[in-house]
């Protein structure tokens, strides 16, 4: 049996909506210490890892691993039909082949969902531990402005971090951009301080709409964290503030010219 | 391009039930013959690919391990027909495979996609409208696209970005050879109006006869452009209309009209006994529709690295 309830059914709505737009379907792997899951999107250069802790639900109560493949579309058209401030509780059998999603509003109203799961073929990558070059820490909103901002000029964008900041550069037809932080310290509002732990400089490109896509998980954390090397993956990380982490991965594109 | 004649195989299917429902082609014996070292099922394809030089849809057949690729040039003069057996087959097209060098099909998508971006090969070759161009990664001719390309990154992920510098090189190469061949076989290459290829002439033409023979011969598996630029890299004269150095005129005749593929009906085919070369269809995987916004994210996704050669599978 597999029983998990949140007070706010937006906490799981925002949730999804950072993930929706990658993936189509994902295995939401339960088990004692919480919900995971992680997926690879279509065209097989990102991936996304979602933690939710079990501790960071209001009850939950899970007595046997279970897997939970489900159409993520299907799953945001359900949390569609509740109400941010609706408690939700997501119920599964052992074994079970459908989950049931169960809304209570403050007004006596009770809405029950149950949606078929779906088998899907789960290939689970080991992430391993790395000692990345560049850490940034900046407020999430301003890398989603910077991301959007900058799709309008060119389909890559390059990131280049060094001592003095961070440099968020881009060019298309109509011409280039280049958008520059500063590190600064905000000790009153930590949330608004960009912070950059450098061992060495590292520039690397990423396709501009897979960050747009990261972006979409903004309103689960006020900070963003991007840890980058050479030739490795960007993660791109967001805290959700007592609920867990959403980790985005994405291959660099491969450099224009090498000498 | 020499055409190396080999002892063409016959290969008539023979469909009685239904005799419209069969070809004829004349096929060179290496694309029915399985090597030794192929251990797997596969017969010998036909497949439709794009023309390198139209961009249109046009017929061409691939050996059972897909390792090469012949072109199919159907004949057509319209009152012809053939005897099969004991029955007469109405259609009198005859149908005629030639080897053809993997790297013409590829460029036109690497000169379109490659110019400015690297991306990996397999990538590359996922044409929607014909699925089947992923099998020309296994052509064993594509291990020499790095004359006409640049190979960036590793190895194994087989990236590449257009060179037309080495292209040029590569095509006057095959263009000299070409003339060389076309000497050789002492074949008739003066004279802008229509003379037979057959016909004798005395007095020996000069070399650049030859190339501008030559050059017809290769521009039709070139774009029109890419063509143009070969005739100035070749340092020829660009006088001469173009339709009249190329075999074939840039109009749709009825014989190009012969290489769009067959409709489902002609493929559908009863039983054989020799090898089933109509059966383009029925294996056909079905083309998964993308909608918009999944075109512009593999787009965007081309030139990375899968995300899974980073981490281990568990």
């Amino acid at each position: 049996m597999f029983e998990a309830r949140l007070i706010n059914s937006a906490h799981f709505k925002k949730v999804l909506d950072a993930i929706k737009d990658l993936l189509k379907e994902a295995s939401f792997d339960c088990s004692e210490s919480g919900i995971q899951l992680q997926a690879m999107d279509d065209a097989h250069v990102s991936l996304v890892f979602l933690t939710l802790r079990s501790d960071g639900f209001d009850k939950y109560r899970c007595d046997r691993n279970l897997t939970m493949g489900m159409n993520i579309e299907n799953l945001s058209k359900i949390f569609k039909c509740s109400s941010n401030d609706d408690t939700v509780t997501m119920k599964a059998q052992d074994d079970a082949d459908t989950v049931t999603f169960t809304f209570e509003s403050k007004k006596q109203k009770i809405s029950d969902y149950e949606m078929k799961l779906m088998n899907l073929d789960q290939e689970h990558l080991g992430i391993p531990e790395t000692d990345f070059s560049c850490v940034i820490r900046m407020p999430s909103a301003e890398f989603a402005r910077i991301c959007r901002d900058l799709s309008q000029f060119g389909e890559s964008i390059v990131i280049s971090c060094t001592k003095e900041g961070v440099k968020f550069s881009t060019s298309g037809d109509i011409g280039s951009a280049n958008i520059k932080l500063a590190q600064n310290n905000n000790f009153d509002k930590e949330e608004e301080s960009v912070t950059i732990e450098m061992q060495e400089p590292v520039t690397l490109t990423f396709a501009c709409r897979y960050l747009n896509f990261f972006t979409k998980a903004t309103p689960l954390a006020q900070q963003v964290q991007l840890s980058m090397s050479d030739n490795v993956p960007l993660v791109v990380e967001y805290q959700i503030p007592d609920l867990g982490q959403i980790c985005y991965y994405l291959a660099p594109k491969i450099e224009e010219d090498e000498n | 391009m020499p055409r190396v004649k080999a002892a063409p195989k016959k290969c008539i299917k023979s469909n009685l039930q239904n005799p419209a429902n069969s070809w004829v082609f004349v096929i060179k014996g290496e694309a029915l013959e399985l090597s030794d070292q192929y251990t797997g099922t596969g017969t010998p394809d036909i497949v439709t690919l794009r023309h390198p030089n139209t961009g249109e849809s046009a017929v061409f057949l691939f050996s059972a391990a897909n390792n090469s690729v012949q072109e199919i040039l159907s004949f057509s003069d319209g009152k012809r027909g053939w005897f099969v057996d004991e029955s007469v087959k109405n259609d009198g097209k005859m149908n005629l495979s030639s080897p053809i060098d993997p790297i013409f099909l590829v460029l036109p998508y690497l000169r379109k996609y490659c110019s400015n971006q690297v991306i990996p090969l397999d990538q590359l070759l996922r044409d929607e409208e014909f699925p089947e161009t992923e099998r020309l990664l296994k052509s064993s001719g594509l291990k020499y696209l790095n004359m006409i390309a640049d190979r960036k990154g590793d190895e194994e992920l087989n990236a590449f970005k257009y060179n037309e510098d080495k292209t040029l090189s590569w095509l006057k190469k095959k263009t000299e050879k070409l003339a060389d061949i076309l000497k050789a076989k002492n074949i008739q290459v003066t004279g802008g109006g229509a003379v037979s290829a057959s016909f004798v002439k005395t007095g020996s033409p000069d070399n650049d006869s030859y190339l501008k023979y030559a050059h017809g011969i290769v521009s039709e598996y070139l774009m029109d452009d890419l063509s143009q630029k070969l005739l100035k890299y070749l340092n020829l004269p660009e006088d001469v209309p173009q339709s009249t150095l190329k075999r074939k005129s840039t109009q749709q005749t009825p014989q190009q009209e012969s290489k769009k593929p067959r409709n489902e009906e002609e493929n559908k085919s009863g039983s054989s006994n020799v090898l089933d070369l109509s059966k383009p269809d029925p294996k056909m995987p079905k083309t998964q529709v993308l909608n918009a916004k999944d075109k512009a994210r593999n787009k965007a996704a081309s030139g990375c690295k899968p995300i899974s050669s980073f981490f281990k599978k568990t």
